[in-house]
């Protein structure tokens, strides 16, 4: 009802209600039991499982890392003496440098004859079968090289650890001989050795490792548990202060008391959030008290870590207030829009589970939460006390106070947001009569048909887009990429059957709902046919004209691929079969569903003007988002809204088909009168939407055609809505002239510099090539400027002609640094880059990744192992049950052991089952085993995600820079990878060339590579480099820029323009085209 | 006290129906007047209670209660009226007093008068006994007079109860009927719906027929009994003659 609260104050209402409610609350045994009782069981028990995991992960790693014994075969005259020789150089110690894998435990050297020799490799008792030449052991001591043949198993391949160790092993030998030598000619030993290094400090074992990386990830589950635990303090709060007060008649009291709605919502709210609150407290104690009390049994060392965790535990109380508030407003927003408790309550716990998906989002490695999705309720706030946790007390205290605020006061702000709009919705939702009065008999299934309407409503008109657009995802990898069959695929999809089902399922006038009536006179008809032909043909063409001014010259590669198909479709078959797919079954289909149902379904029964308009524009936003293709948005939503305005105006479905149709027939036309030689390519340019510039007198065409056909429509409708249709033609023209006249504007003339510059600018026979020769075509036509390319040799020299003032500007882009700042102007960044790693590994997708550990077989095996066990207990309640419980348990079995499972699998997620209650003895005590299972249940699963997460991060693969840590990365010699690499912790292997980097790589000896980010796409792209693929983000930024001389008036005008492609998407498509695609 | 004038509800039912559960009915309440409003199940007492208790919003109508409209002023509508029906129920987790006192304070009451307030509204209900157990243990009675109780806690000029006895035995009614008919005497407007014509028979000032959303026949006992053996043949004959023929 009205919200005009006066009389006692809003605020004290509130109070007064929550301090009512507070005391029901507390009086609840169930609520007690979730906010106090769970949290204490919950976390020790994590703190043990992930304790028992990581221990197993450590010991699985050292024994995998734990040095092993090098076996060799030698044979030969003298093997025994050479054997004692690689014996001294294994125990004469390990070189300092060599990790735990790289230098044997010892050597077994088997001194054989040939062939038990070659047998003992092919069995694989030894690793490597060395044949020394007689007089080895002399030749080793004189100047030359002898040479051994080293025998590696034909039948097996040797293990990567075998062959570095035999590598290691041979290189001592070798630089013993080598002393020897250097001694036998009289110089000193360490004549050779001008370096020896000495660490200090600790070496980095398997265990620290682990615990390096336990905290964070173990952190970010127990940050979803605290997330999830939260919601669930809110649960029964929730249901007890609206659907319960429902069910108990006691809402309607409530109501009568001299406030507004708002203010009694409030109230409900500031008691659950207080119990969320107090759910809360209770969790960060147990926390806390694990933490002091269980950390020793982790791995020695985590402890340590401990006292830098007071900011991160901060920052976590913070935002876990703002997520207490969403979770208590969402509880109250789900009770109250259902019935009764039994509806809430089944409405709540997929809810829960919702949130424990949202949560759950922070532990996918490789999301940052400084973004935007630190807005975004529940992942936001678990992301950011992550970040807060994992990197406490690292860096610069200023700058990290910094990076945690921002995020931080976000983080509430859209908290605070988001709870206020559920508040308020929720205050509507509690004066809804239909929700207050009529009951759970009311509620009728949601596949029961609707009474029959004349037209759809709102909800039914926008259902069937939105299954299309469901079906369309769901198939895409299925759908062939043969037109032929696609598009009859795509449209039954997408179109035809949402509507066909929808027609079958709502009862509607479908006469009135689709427009099938044709006007009265068939001259009509005729006319409005025509001028809808003339419309759609003239349509076409400015939409193009449209599209490059809006979009620029260059094509995304989606759309080129499309047009492509289209192309080779019209060319392949008979123009019958082409039209058919392409014109006739897209037009008949959309506009039914699109011009018939939706438009009438928003519009509703006999609409006003203005609810007309806007189910126009509506429909036609719909019909552009449905088609995909955000480029062509613009040309689509034109279609979709002249197309609307022609149903409303003459009331018929007819003419907005031949619309469409004619719409839709113009690149066949165009193709077809480009290969009769009528016209030139540029109109087969334009069918495919890759033209640059359109054909001179077209654009005056489509606007005449525009303007025949609009005067045909109106004159054969006298209608009313005569006024929308035109003013829809009239904006088309008003764009349309536009952009005639800025066809005719002058042109002026730049002179450019260019110079090769890496892989962006190539000059070839003085013209410029490469991404950036294709950005500046795409600038200048946008600028309108005419380029005079001035070549240089280098950009030295190229940047000597602009300070020179030789020439307007040089291309580039030059990476900006602040020696050229102080001697040049640059342009905004055109290309922003930095480091990138690549790695040789397939499959390797973050998200995959961390999916792929939810489906482990043991992750499956216990979730079906729970499965079973629900089923089981639901027939052991129901059992203990049946004969004294009817209500809650049926006698049955069917239905009977159906409710026991429901109430295992309620009690499992959310410890208890609203509207079911337990009487005899046996059954109780079977509930509190099964409340204990659930809790101890669900903290082994987490604990056992948090063990399973942190293994694969320290045995697993390079992900980004993060990972670099103790790692061996290729990169180019005097670039900046190297120093980002030892900065970073890793060990750079430093190259000449880029090339020389990947022959490292896939020999094995570096695991990654480091190199400027669109430098490494590049490469990667290269032949023979298909298995690498980029990960983790651009670090290190660098950016690129457009040189120009100190003060040119040129620069606000290039960085207007800049700007417009970097926001349309130009510029990374002119990059991905070049480059290779993006990740 | 109480005046409405051509009120109507339409709602649409789940099934997508247009229910034209009021249609246009007109009475008013004097102050310590008792108007019986009588109707079969489903002739639209309860949706016109509801909407005099602003708890509904009217298609069109306009229902006055101590002279607040209930669409324009709900909050002072509220004020004037104390509201029971069937369905309103108490909080089983809480005691009599702490319901009382809850409301008291939900209506402004300040501390000082509201003990004296509550303590009183325990006596006159004869809670005093049980006004510290929870009031899931208390008998139906008992938790009916919580809740007219509750409904007088701030002290109210009209009354509106709908079926305020249908979950009470014989003797309960009794006692909650006497009880009503000792607020008229002190003043106030009260407004019940029933369908058990003979408990309300002799109570009542005036009496209200409605059926199939309309008045269809009002006035005194006697001015409807007319021509009748009783009140209940003259309430069946007011639907008879209302049915279409």
């Amino acid at each position: 009802m009205n919200d005009s609260g006066h009389g006692i104050g809003g605020l004290r209402a509130a109070v007064a209600i929550a301090r009512r409610d507070l005391l029901e609350f507390v009086r609840d045994r169930r609520t007690l039991f979730v906010t106090l009782l769970l949290p204490m069981v919950t976390y020790p028990l994590v703190a043990l499982s992930s304790a028992l995991g990581v221990r197993t992960a450590v010991t699985d790693l050292e024994s995998r890392q734990a040095p092993t014994q090098l076996r060799l075969a030698i044979s030969g005259p003298d093997a025994p003496r050479l054997a004692e020789r690689i014996g001294e150089a294994v125990d004469l110690g390990r070189p300092e440098t060599a990790t735990g894998t790289a230098w044997p435990s010892g050597v077994a050297s088997l001194i054989a004859d040939p062939d038990s020799a070659r047998a003992a490799i092919e069995s694989g008792a030894a690793d490597a079968w060395l044949l020394v030449p007689a007089g080895l052991m002399a030749a080793l001591d004189q100047p030359g090289t002898a040479e051994i043949v080293v025998q590696l198993p034909m039948t097996r391949s040797l293990d990567r650890r075998a062959r570095e160790q035999f590598t290691a092993v041979m290189l001592r030998v070798a630089e013993e001989s080598r002393s020897r030598r250097i001694a036998a000619a009289g110089l000193p030993r360490t004549l050779l050795r001008p370096i020896n290094l000495r660490y200090l400090g600790e070496p980095t074992g398997p265990q620290s490792v682990a615990t390096e990386n336990l905290l964070p990830t173990l952190s970010g589950a127990i940050l979803v548990l605290l997330a999830v635990l939260t919601m669930t303090g809110a649960f029964y709060p929730a249901i007890d202060a609206i659907a319960g007060e429902k069910e108990r008649g006691t809402i309607e009291t409530l109501l009568m008391a001299p406030c507004s709605s708002g203010s009694i919502v409030f109230g409900k709210f500031l008691a659950v959030y207080a119990v969320t609150l107090a759910t809360l407290a209770a969790n960060c104690l147990s926390i806390a008290l694990t933490s002091t009390v269980g950390l020793r049994y982790l791995p020695a060392g985590a402890a340590s870590r401990l006292p830098s965790l007071g900011v991160g535990a901060a920052v976590t109380i913070v935002a876990f207030v703002g997520l207490a508030a969403i979770a208590a407003a969402t509880c109250l927003a789900v009770t109250t829009a259902s019935r009764s408790g039994k509806e809430a309550q089944n409405t709540l716990t997929p809810v829960i589970l919702l949130v424990a998906a949202l949560a759950g989002m922070a532990l996918v490695p490789g999301l940052r939460g400084d973004g935007a999705l630190a807005l975004v309720p529940f992942t936001g706030q678990v992301m950011l006390s992550r970040d807060a946790l994992s990197g406490a007390g690292s860096s610069d205290a200023a700058v990290g106070i910094i990076h945690t605020l921002l995020p931080l006061v976000l983080s509430l702000f859209s908290s605070a947001a988001l709870t206020w709009l559920l508040l308020k919705g929720t205050a509507q939702l509690l004066t809804d009569e239909e929700i207050l009065f009529r009951g759970p008999d009311a509620a009728s299934g949601v596949l029961a048909r609707p009474a029959p309407r004349m037209v759809p409503s709102v909800f039914q008109a926008v259902v069937p887009v939105v299954a299309g657009l469901a079906g369309l995802w769901y198939v895409q990898a299925f759908t062939p990429t043969n037109l032929l069959l696609g598009i009859p695929v795509h449209q039954g999809i997408a179109v035809v059957l949402p509507l066909l089902a929808m027609l079958c399922w709502q009862r509607v006038a479908i006469r009135q709902t689709l427009g099938l009536a044709l006007p009265a006179q068939w001259t009509k008809t005729l006319l409005s046919a025509v001028g809808a032909a003339l419309l759609g043909a003239g349509l076409f063409v400015t939409s193009a004209a449209i599209m490059l001014a809006v979009g620029g010259t260059e094509v995304s590669p989606a759309i080129r691929s499309l047009s492509a198909r289209l192309i080779g479709l019209i060319q392949q078959y008979p123009w019958w079969i082409s039209w058919t797919l392409m014109a006739l079954l897209p037009s008949v289909a959309e506009e039914l569903l699109f011009r018939g149902w939706v438009q009438s379904g928003l519009a509703g029964d006999k609409p006003s003007g203005r609810r007309l308009a806007a189910a126009v524009v509506t429909q036609a936003l719909l019909f552009a988002v449905a088609h995909l293709l955000p480029e062509r948005m613009p040309a689509t939503f034109s279609l979709g809204l002249v197309a609307g305005c022609l149903r409303v105006a003459t009331g018929s479905i007819l003419p907005s088909i031949v619309l469409h149709a004619a719409h839709n027939s113009m690149p066949l036309l165009l193709v077809a009168l480009a290969g009769s030689g009528v016209a030139d390519g540029g109109l087969s340019d334009l069918a495919t939407g890759e033209s640059t510039r359109l054909p001179p007198g077209m654009l005056l065409a489509a606007l005449g055609s525009l303007g025949v056909g609009a005067t045909l429509v109106a004159v054969s409708t006298r209608g009313r809505h005569r006024a929308s249709l035109q003013t829809a033609l009239l904006v088309t023209s008003l764009v349309g002239g536009g952009l005639v006249a800025s066809e005719g504007r002058g042109e002026e003339t730049w002179r450019v510099a260019i110079a090769p510059v890496g892989v962006s600018l190539d000059v070839v026979e003085g013209a410029p090539t490469g991404p950036a020769a294709a950005m500046w075509e795409d600038l200048s036509l946008r600028l309108g400027v005419v380029s005079q390319y001035v070549p240089r040799d280098s950009i030295r020299e190229a940047l000597e002609s602009v300070r020179q003032g030789e020439v307007d500007l040089f291309l580039g882009p030059v990476a900006m640094t602040r020696e050229r700042e102080d001697l040049f102007d640059f342009t905004h960044s055109v290309f922003h880059s930095g480091l990138r790693i690549a790695i040789r590994k397939t499959s390797d997708d973050p998200w995959l990744g961390a999916l792929s550990i939810l489906f482990t077989a043991d992750a499956l095996r216990l979730i079906l192992l729970l499965a079973v066990l629900t089923v089981l207990i639901g027939h052991l309640l129901w059992w203990c049950e049946r004969g004294v419980n009817a209500k809650s348990f049926p006698t049955s079995w069917q239905r009977g052991v159906w409710e026991g499972t429901w109430w295992g699998i309620s009690t499992l997620i959310a410890s208890g089952c609203d509207d079911k209650h337990v009487d005899t003895v046996p059954g109780r005590i079977l509930a509190t085993v099964w409340m204990l299972v659930g809790t101890v249940l669900i903290a082994l699963f987490t604990g056992a995600l948090a063990a399973t997460l942190t293994a694969e991060r320290i045995g697993g693969t390079i992900r980004g820079p993060r990972d670099i840590a103790a790692r061996v990365i290729g990169t180019q010699a005097s670039g900046v990878g190297g120093p980002a690499i030892r900065s970073r912790g890793g060990i750079p292997l430093e190259f000449r060339t880029l090339d020389e980097v990947f022959v490292a790589v896939d020999a094995g000896d570096a695991e990654a590579v480091i190199a400027e980010n669109q430098t490494l796409r590049h490469a990667i792209s290269r032949p023979g480099r298909s298995d690498y693929r980029l990960v983790g983000p651009v670090f290190e930024s660098l950016d690129f820029g457009i040189v120009l001389p100190t003060g040119s008036p040129l620069r606000e005008r290039i960085n207007a323009v800049i700007l417009t492609m970097k926001e349309d998407g130009a510029i990374d498509t002119i990059i991905d085209r070049w480059l290779g695609t993006s990740e | 006290m109480i005046d409405v004038v051509d009120l109507v509800k339409h709602y649409r039912a789940g099934d997508g129906r247009i229910v034209r559960a009021v249609e246009g009915v007109s009475f008013a309440v004097r102050a310590g007047e008792m108007v019986g409003l009588l109707g079969a199940n489903g002739a639209g007492k309860t949706t016109t209670l509801r909407m005099l208790a602003t708890l509904l919003r009217p298609t069109s109508g306009t229902a006055r209660v101590g002279g607040c409209d209930v669409v324009a002023d709900p909050v002072g509508a509220r004020r004037q009226l104390g509201y029971v029906s069937a369905t309103t129920g108490v909080p089983d987790r809480l005691t009599p007093r702490e319901i009382l006192r809850s409301f008291a304070r939900l209506h402004g009451l300040s501390d000082g008068v509201l003990e004296t307030r509550v303590e009183s509204l325990l006596g006159i209900l004869d809670l005093t006994s049980c006004a510290d157990r929870p009031a899931g243990r208390l008998s139906s009675g008992q938790r009916q007079r919580v809740s007219v109780g509750r409904a007088l806690v701030h002290d109210p000029p009209a009354m509106v109860l709908d079926e305020p006895t249908s979950a009470l035995d014989v003797l309960g009614s009794r006692d909650l009927l006497g009880f009503l008919a000792e607020l008229r005497g002190s003043g106030r407007a009260i407004l019940l719906s029933t369908h058990r014509l003979h408990e309300i028979e002799a109570r009542c000032d005036r009496f209200v027929i409605i059926h199939g959303g309309r008045v269809v026949a009002a006035g005194t006992r006697e001015a409807l009994v007319a021509g009748h053996a009783g009140l209940e043949e003259a309430f069946f004959a007011a639907v008879a003659g209302a049915e279409p023929a």
